[in-house]
């Protein structure tokens, strides 16, 4: 569940602008426990491209080797609100039934 | 850590990694080592201020080899696969051998500096930077001996209109002294009498005979063969090439030429 949810982090970030692999490292790193190794993201990536989710283009950098930079394309676009519309639903089904005790004590406390 | 050191690590793990995803094609296969490539370089830096503890702790990051072939083995499970678009891959070779023309470089300095100078030049396996460095030592040690020699023959100069003058005013004397006299001394004594500030000019002048000719190309030759750098080249995914002296993990390079 974790790497499905990954891919779609990478999408939501390319759909914002263009990373380099790096880059989407770092963001994805930012988020405590959402990548355990930093490693399977090339993999994903070269799926997400070959599935033409993604799409890539070389360019300079001003401080070293040329980078590969993804951006998201219209497919990609698609499946991201595809997803965020399916999360929605999971999360609010998965929420309701987690905290609905919870939810109840502390209606109850208040009361 | 020499940058052989860090260069042997990461591809021992790129091979590692490769061979855990020998069931993907090999255009896969090289795109997924290339990418892992270009974040270790990114993520280290410049390789020659990373230690091993460095480079080891970014791979570790990366994950095993294991963990990224399982990663790879994973289709997700909204897109179907489609025929895949050509891995666009910027290829990178290095190579750490010194070829004849640096050794070349090298020992010529040393024997003949401005002839090893200019093969340095033509090589392209130092910076450039180091290249004016190599050059300037020997340059310097040069112009010491020429100040010297130059120096030196003015000196010459001098002294000698000095003695013939003196040994004029001898030759024909107001009032004659004999060689028996205490305080007589000849010409050619008072001409050769080693005074302190020519003794010290003496000093100076094989010292710099030293430098300029011996010291200087020797420390050239020394200083090249410390800062000889692995060639690396690079193939573009539109065929260009670039070829240069391997640095910072190609971080500090020039920037490779325009892309199209």
């Amino acid at each position: 569940m974790r790497r499905g949810a990954i891919e779609f982090c990478v999408l939501a970030l390319l759909s914002r602008r263009e990373h380099y692999g790096f880059e989407l490292v770092q963001r994805l790193s930012e988020a405590d426990g959402l990548l355990t190794s930093e490693g399977t993201i090339y993999p994903l990536l070269s799926r997400l491209r070959r599935d033409g989710l993604v799409e890539t283009e070389w360019r300079e950098s001003t401080s070293g080797p040329p980078r590969k930079y993804y951006r998201l394309t219209s497919d990609g676009a698609r499946a991201l609100g595809h997803y965020r519309g399916q999360w929605e639903q999971f999360r609010n089904a998965v929420n309701s039934l987690l905290y609905e005790d919870q939810e109840a004590v502390s209606e109850r406390s208040t009361d | 850590m020499s940058a052989q050191r860090t260069e042997h690590i990461i591809n021992e793990y790129l091979d590692r990694v490769v061979e855990q995803l020998s069931d993907l094609s090999p255009a896969e296969r090289a795109e997924i080592r290339n990418d892992l490539r270009s974040h270790i370089d990114e993520a280290i830096g410049d390789p020659v201020h990373a230690s091993e503890a460095d480079v080891r702790n970014v791979l570790e990051r990366l994950g095993s080899p294991q963990e990224l072939a399982q990663a790879a083995r994973e289709r997700s499970p909204e897109s179907e696969p489609s025929p895949a678009p050509p891995a666009q891959n910027v290829e990178r070779r290095i190579n750490g051998t010194p070829g004849a023309l640096e050794v070349a470089a090298i020992v010529l300095t040393v024997l003949f500096w401005p002839i090893g100078i200019l093969l340095a030049w033509i090589s392209d396996r130092w910076l450039t930077r180091d290249k004016v460095i190599a050059t300037v030592i020997p340059v310097v040690g040069t112009m010491m001996l020429g100040v010297v020699v130059v120096g030196g023959m003015i000196a010459w100069g001098t002294t000698a209109t000095t003695t013939l003058t003196f040994a004029q005013d001898r030759v024909q004397p107001a009032q004659p002294a004999s060689p028996g006299d205490p305080g007589f001394r000849s010409p050619r004594q008072i001409a050769e009498s080693p005074s302190a500030p020519a003794a010290v000019s003496r000093i100076v002048a094989v010292m710099s005979l030293l430098v300029g000719l011996l010291a200087a190309p020797f420390i050239a030759g020394v200083y090249l063969a410390i800062r000889l750098k692995p060639v690396e080249e690079i193939i573009y995914p539109d065929g260009r090439r670039w070829r240069g002296p391997m640095t910072a993990g190609g971080h500090a390079r020039p920037a490779p030429p325009t892309m199209g």
